[in-house]
């Protein structure tokens, strides 16, 4: 079975992970509902959501520090779900590193090979060639406590890959860093996983990392892969309230279908206030397919990301609103605008561009205009759940705009 | 390597070796039944021992124990010195242990090595050494003449005082060391906040230090007690009789006594009662930690 | 800064230190006085006294009991701790990663022979081995005295390992050792402290252990306390004060080379 490599390839093959309908339960809750997955070769995922969304347990799952009560997990088709985790073949960052305290640097680095039963020579040639790809050449000698937090995350990420892993697992392995840290890490981790091209599993809570590091995020929670896609097709097209707002913000407003033109739909944002005066405003969304779950005179959520409204100018669909709050971001501009016609505060923000000296203050009424770009059409929970359930471990299709 | 699709909570006991788990209660085998062997059987034989099966009635030992007038005066005498020497060491060690927290710095390690130390010599070695002390003419009563207090020299071996200065001398370092770590625990700005809201320094160690290191005191009171419960070497050899204990009185009768039943019976007593004051230890830090 | 002189509260520590002190005074006194009468050159205990000698070292060396049971104690102190590491150990691994009511029921089992007084333990026991053939005797001593130390042993190690953190283990597995090799590489030796500062613990507790060795004394086989103890009863003379000296200065070395080797951390962490 899979085992940890004693020799040395540059670039070794890379291979391809898959969890097919996993179930785990703890006690009587289920944890992971029938999950599935495929991660290609020489890929970089992250599993992003809440707190016992599960994401940590599938992690487990693939580790082996853990069995799955239904499902398998397989590399490149071989099954190893009932393998222990040291005939696993694959490379960890823990969460706190978990370095051996009472061995060097060196020593931790070498400790899979070491396992493996390579010679001493190979050992001392192979974590020196780590020490030097993690720039900590003369640091092989020194006791992991007299390493600081970032050089202990490259010892970590060192020892990991050193065997040759066919998969690397990630658990929050930015968690412990503070943020200038953690920026530059992510784009070392990064750097090195695509050199080497192992194929990566990452957990994580924090949106923007799971974003700047990843091929594709896997959003989850409750259990469930609530949508899996590349980080801008998440972003720009969440398939669910859930994602639209634990991907950035988002605003969302209630529309009804007035009409259906192709892959155009026409939406009303329908007054909240019957005092007010004038039709109601009106947005179209452009979908991939026509949905079939909404028909008109049905009510639906929109996202509409604040990147996305335009502040000022003039046209048939714009709202009026007054600003509640305005905050300078240093690259952007922040409001926050009460529109009445809504009944809803909106968060809209701006680039801060210098040349641009429109900057909008509290109190101060401006015109909103939503695009034909602006909104994303959100599906309800329990559709997108059962949408997944049925999809039999095939890639969730993303609406993409023509 | 299959494994059975248990139950098991997100961390695995022996973690990483995905091996079945019914084999690693094996690990605690050797040690569980060294001491059911060898530490429970014997006591549970001691006690079945000490219940009787003559004509007098199965607690007939126990009657005997609890209702003679020597025998009573032996077991109550235990629970009075017992309990006067963890209040004296508790009196004489909360200040060291203040001292040690809030002030030694630097100090605090080599004084806590000296605290140690003497747990390092024989019993025998330091009753001894207050047996010399405290002789007719020992250091204590030449520097009670010098001053004046006394005229004749005392017979200081002769009463309880001498067993208390003994005991007292032994159980301290225990008490000191059990409040030490609850102190450290009191955080300073806590004693600090009180200063600033205007309590004096004795207002705040009695209305915040005390009350908050209580945790440690119970637990130095309790193994104190146990421990000074137990012991007999400093009433046999200081208090030249004058403090019968009961295992002092075990300790003497059981080369003497023929009534083995009855032997067991002082012996399960004092079980029974050092028991009791770990139930006691058990119910308060339960009840404070949740379930650690 | 107040101009005051005598501020109250510098003055409340200076009592207090003060204080300090003379517990201190109390705590040595009695062993810097056996020490010193160690060295008298007089015939009887006396403290002050006048002049220096080392007869009485030279008596204990002469006095046969005095020499055959610290050999006994030593023996059997290193022996019995030796076995409780064999059973502790073990224990401790389990107990130290269950988490049931079990294991707590457990551990407080393993825990109690150090509470409960010697006296007890050793009467019961002596009953209990003759029950089944096993008369007084080393073998006798040796159980009695791993009871004990088992737990000492125990209460270390288990102390010890609950604080090394279970990913350690986890990280080892991942990187290819399996339960035995992840033992013997990563958990022994971040464990070791705390099997060598309840061994110390043991020793010493063994060494001095009278009422647990009292009952499972022969003419041939007995420890060093009950030989003390006697000829304090008998004989009270300064050899006493020898023989207590030697065996602090035995129990002071065992304690520095712990100290030396692992530090004597583990022992403030209870």
């Amino acid at each position: 079975m899979q085992t940890n490599q004693t020799t040395s390839v540059n670039r070794p093959v890379a291979k391809q992970l898959t969890l097919d309908r996993i179930t785990k339960r703890f006690k009587g809750t289920v944890a992971l509902h029938g999950i599935s997955l495929t991660v290609q070769p020489g890929e970089l995922i992250s599993l992003l959501g809440p707190s016992g969304c599960g994401k940590t347990t599938t992690l487990r799952l693939i580790a082996g520090f853990d069995f799955p009560d239904e499902g398998s997990v397989r590399i490149d088709g071989a099954d190893i779900s009932h393998l222990p985790p040291n005939k696993r073949g694959l490379g960890m960052v823990f969460q706190n590193y978990s370095l051996f305290p009472h061995l060097t640097v060196a020593e931790n680095i070498g400790f899979g090979l070491k396992m493996a039963g390579a010679s001493r020579s190979h050992i001392q040639a192979e974590v020196k060639r780590m020490l030097a790809m993690i720039r900590l050449e003369s640091f092989g000698d020194r006791l992991i406590n007299q390493m600081s937090g970032g050089q202990q995350q490259r010892v970590a990420l060192a020892r990991a890959i050193v065997t040759n892993p066919s998969v690397l697992l990630l658990d929050e392995p930015l968690g412990a860093l503070d943020k200038n840290l953690r920026e530059g890490m992510q784009f070392e981790i990064r750097r090195l996983q695509q050199s080497l091209g192992i194929t990566s599993v990452m957990v994580t809570h924090d949106q923007e990392e799971a974003m700047t590091m990843s091929d594709r995020i896997v959003v989850m929670n409750g259990g469930r892969i609530v949508q899996i896609g590349k980080p801008e097709d998440v972003y720009n097209y969440p398939r669910t309230r859930f994602v639209a707002e634990f991907l950035g913000t988002a605003n969302i407003v209630k529309g009804r279908l007035e009409s259906i033109d192709g892959k155009r739909l026409i939406f009303s944002l329908p007054k909240q206030n019957a005092s007010l005066s004038g039709s109601a405003c009106r947005i179209s969304i452009l979908c991939d397919e026509t949905p079939t779950w909404i028909k008109p005179g049905n009510i639906a959520e929109i996202a509409v990301r604040p990147e996305k409204i335009r502040l000022g100018g003039s046209g048939d669909n714009t709202l009026q609103g007054v600003v509640q709050q305005h905050v300078f971001r240093g690259s952007q501009h922040s409001y926050r605008i009460d529109v009445p016609e809504l009944g809803t505060t909106l968060t809209v923000s701006q680039f801060a561009d210098f040349h641009h000296d429109d900057v909008h203050n509290a109190n101060e009424t401006v015109t909103l205009v939503l695009d034909e770009h602006a909104g994303v059409l959100l599906e309800p929970e329990d559709l997108a759940l059962n949408e997944q359930a049925a999809g039999d471990g095939a890639e969730l299709q993303q609406r993409k705009v023509a | 390597m299959q494994a059975t699709a248990t139950l098991r909570p997100a961390r695995p006991a022996l973690a990483g070796t995905g091996a079945p788990r019914s084999r690693r209660w094996l690990l605690i085998v050797p040690a569980l039944a060294f001491l059911i062997l060898f530490f429970a059987i014997p006591l549970l034989q001691n006690a079945g021992r000490s219940l009787g099966e003559n004509d007098a009635g199965v607690f007939a030992n126990y009657i005997k124990l609890l209702t003679d007038e020597y025998y009573l005066k032996v077991v109550v005498e235990t629970l009075v010195v017992s309990f006067n020497s963890t209040l004296l060491s508790l009196i004489v060690g909360y200040p060291v242990a203040y001292f040690m927290v809030r002030r030694a710095g630097r100090l605090a390690l080599p004084m806590l090595f000296l605290l140690v130390t003497p747990l390092l010599t024989s019993i025998i070695m330091r009753t001894f050494g207050w047996r010399v002390l405290f002789a007719r003419r020992g250091i204590v009563n030449d520097f009670l003449m010098w001053a004046d207090l006394i005229d004749r020299p005392l017979n200081l071996l002769n009463g309880p005082m001498s067993v208390y200065v003994g005991q007292v001398h032994v159980l301290v370092p225990f008490m000191v060391l059990s409040i030490i770590p609850v102190l450290r625990a009191v955080d300073l700005r806590l004693e600090e906040s009180a200063r600033v809201l205007g309590a004096g320094a004795l207002k705040t160690f009695f209305l915040i230090t005390l009350p908050l290191s209580k945790d440690g005191i119970v637990t130095g009171v309790i193994l104190v007690f146990m421990l000074c419960a137990g012991s007999f070497v400093t009433q046999l050899l200081l208090g030249n009789g004058s403090i019968v204990t009961l295992p002092l009185l075990i300790f003497q009768q059981f080369s003497l006594t023929q009534d083995i039943g009855f032997a067991s019976a002082m012996g399960n007593l004092l079980l029974l009662l050092v028991l009791a004051c770990l139930f006691i230890q058990l119910r308060l830090t339960e009840g404070k930690r949740g379930n650690k | 800064m107040s101009a005051h002189r005598f501020h109250p509260a510098r003055w409340g520590w200076a009592l207090l230190g003060l204080y300090t002190v003379l517990f201190f005074i109390f705590v040595f006194a009695p062993i810097a006085v056996v020490v010193a009468v160690s060295f008298t050159a007089e015939q009887g205990v006396q403290f002050p006294f006048k002049g220096t000698s080392m007869q009485w070292y030279a008596r204990v060396w002469e006095y046969k009991p005095f020499v055959d049971s610290l050999l006994t104690s030593l023996y059997l102190a290193l022996s019995s701790a030796v076995a409780a590491i064999i059973f502790a150990v073990p224990a401790a691994l389990w107990l130290g990663r269950s988490q049931n009511g079990i294991a707590t029921g457990v551990a407080s089992f393993l825990l109690a022979p150090i509470a409960i007084p010697a006296l007890i333990i050793g009467m019961s026991l002596l009953y209990f081995l003759s029950s089944i053939g096993i008369g007084v005797s080393f073998t006798a001593l040796f159980i009695a005295h791993t009871v004990v130390s088992i737990s000492y042993v125990m209460r270390t190690t288990l102390s010890v390992y609950r604080n090394v953190s279970p990913s350690l283990g986890e990280a080892a597995a991942v990187l290819g050792a399996g339960a035995t090799r992840t033992f013997i590489h990563v958990t022994l030796p971040l464990i070791a402290p705390g099997i060598f500062a309840g061994s110390l613990f043991a020793i010493l507790v063994s060494l001095d252990n009278l009422a647990l060795s009292y009952f499972f004394g022969t003419a041939n086989v007995t420890t060093l306390p009950v030989v003390m103890l006697s000829y304090m009863q008998n004989q009270f003379d300064p050899a006493i004060a020898a023989i207590s000296t030697i065996q602090m200065v035995i129990s002071i070395v065992l304690l520095l080379i712990v100290e030396k080797t692992y530090g004597l951390r583990a022992l403030t962490t209870q």
